[in-house]
């Protein structure tokens, strides 16, 4: 089946911008982070993602109907996120459109925000953060801010999908994780991460209202979560703590 | 890991909410994580039968979802309350439990089975 996926911008994205992409996964670290770093650095919607094969869901936000997957911009920082998860159907096409999107307006930087599984996370206070860089250019990146390089694992989901495409075109991107809970709404992990990307991108987002807020955030957060749960049971999420054979 | 099948996670007539639960079996034990958020260790109450176990916690300020939904917006929602179904018969006398940052752990042993000799 051809499936088709349109990005539809409202605003032209200005040129070599840093691109950020969160999407529904382990602990909800991406869209957690992202939509405290819209509301903190005043990011304004500037377009969607849509597709026929998509769910036939309406987010209705500020009483106006708008799309689960939404794009937002603020001088050369870009933001997309989604508030429905993507399904493993529906991956390999939604990657391939992101990627070429990102090529298009000739991204700068693309950092893609996600949760690595940790077991007894609640025994961590601060969740350490790892990376996946796309291309070499990438790799000097994390291992100039100091962040630890994954090297050998499984990645399932969108977010590893949206990696090797990038790798494949050569595009420097960094696949940016916090462990975190990977079944329960993760605000801790994704303050961590946003500390992270601050020091990586050269930003000031200041998460003190995030870690004030967990509570109330893993009450709200409760249902895109089990929504999350099964499609990451879909996407085979758990070969993400197998290990891999390794040999050489 | 539990099913929470497709039924909405509240219940506006007793002002609760499902909280997000996993069940994980091994060889001995099962052990259940719920996350508890707004819940203090005190006012988490467990019941645990043969297969069941019964979570009840009561959250310390009440939730209001003012813009969200039509009648939703008026409900208080103050606690948090589910009936686990359990893989396996287990021992309640055995629980052990933590509460740390939200998460709740139960570990209990499971029932022991008889051993038949092959005559």
């Amino acid at each position: 089946m051809n499936i088709e996926i349109k990005i539809i911008e409202k605003e032209k994205p200005k040129k070599e911008s840093t691109v950020i992409l969160a999407f529904p996964d382990v602990g909800l670290v991406g869209p957690i982070a992202v939509k405290h770093l819209i509301k903190d650095l005043e990011m304004e919607e500037i377009g969607y993602i849509t597709s026929d094969t998509f769910p036939p869901i309406t987010a209705v936000h500020n009483s106006r109907p708008t799309y689960p997957i939404r794009i937002y911009g603020k001088s050369d920082l870009i933001s997309v996120t989604s508030e429905i998860p993507i399904t493993p159907d529906l991956i390999n096409p939604f990657s391939n459109e992101i990627t070429g999107w990102l090529e298009k307006i000739k991204a700068k930087n693309i950092v893609i925000l996600g949760g690595l599984p940790r077991q007894n996370r609640e025994e961590i206070d601060e969740p350490p953060i790892h990376g996946i860089p796309s291309n070499k250019d990438a790799e000097v990146k994390l291992k100039d801010n100091d962040l630890h390089v994954l090297e050998e694992g499984f990645i399932s989901g969108i977010n590893g999908v949206l990696l090797r495409s990038l790798a494949e075109r050569n595009v420097p991107g960094i696949y940016l994780m916090s462990e975190a809970h990977r079944n329960y709404p993760d605000p801790g992990a994704a303050a961590s991460i946003l500390e992270a990307l601050n020091d990586l991108e050269g930003l000031s987002i200041n998460v003190d209202e995030l870690r004030k807020k967990e509570e109330e955030i893993k009450v709200a957060a409760r249902d895109l979560m089990r929504q999350t749960q099964k499609t990451m049971q879909e996407a085979e999420k758990n070969r993400e703590e197998e290990i891999p054979m390794m040999y050489g | 890991m539990h099913n929470e099948g497709n039924n909405p996670s509240w219940d506006v007539n007793r002002g609760c909410m499902d909280p997000l639960v996993n069940v994980r079996e091994s060889r001995e034990e099962i052990i259940v994580t719920a996350d508890l958020p707004c819940v203090e260790k005190e006012d988490i109450s467990l019941k645990i039968e043969e297969n069941l176990l019964h979570l009840n916690a009561e959250m310390k300020k009440a939730f209001q979802f003012d813009n969200w939904g039509g009648f939703h917006r008026e409900v208080k929602f103050n606690s948090f309350k589910k009936t686990i179904v359990l893989p396996s018969s287990v021992n309640p006398a055995t629980a052990e439990t933590s509460f740390k940052n939200s998460i709740l752990r139960v570990r209990i042993k499971k029932k022991k089975g008889k051993k038949i000799e092959i005559e």
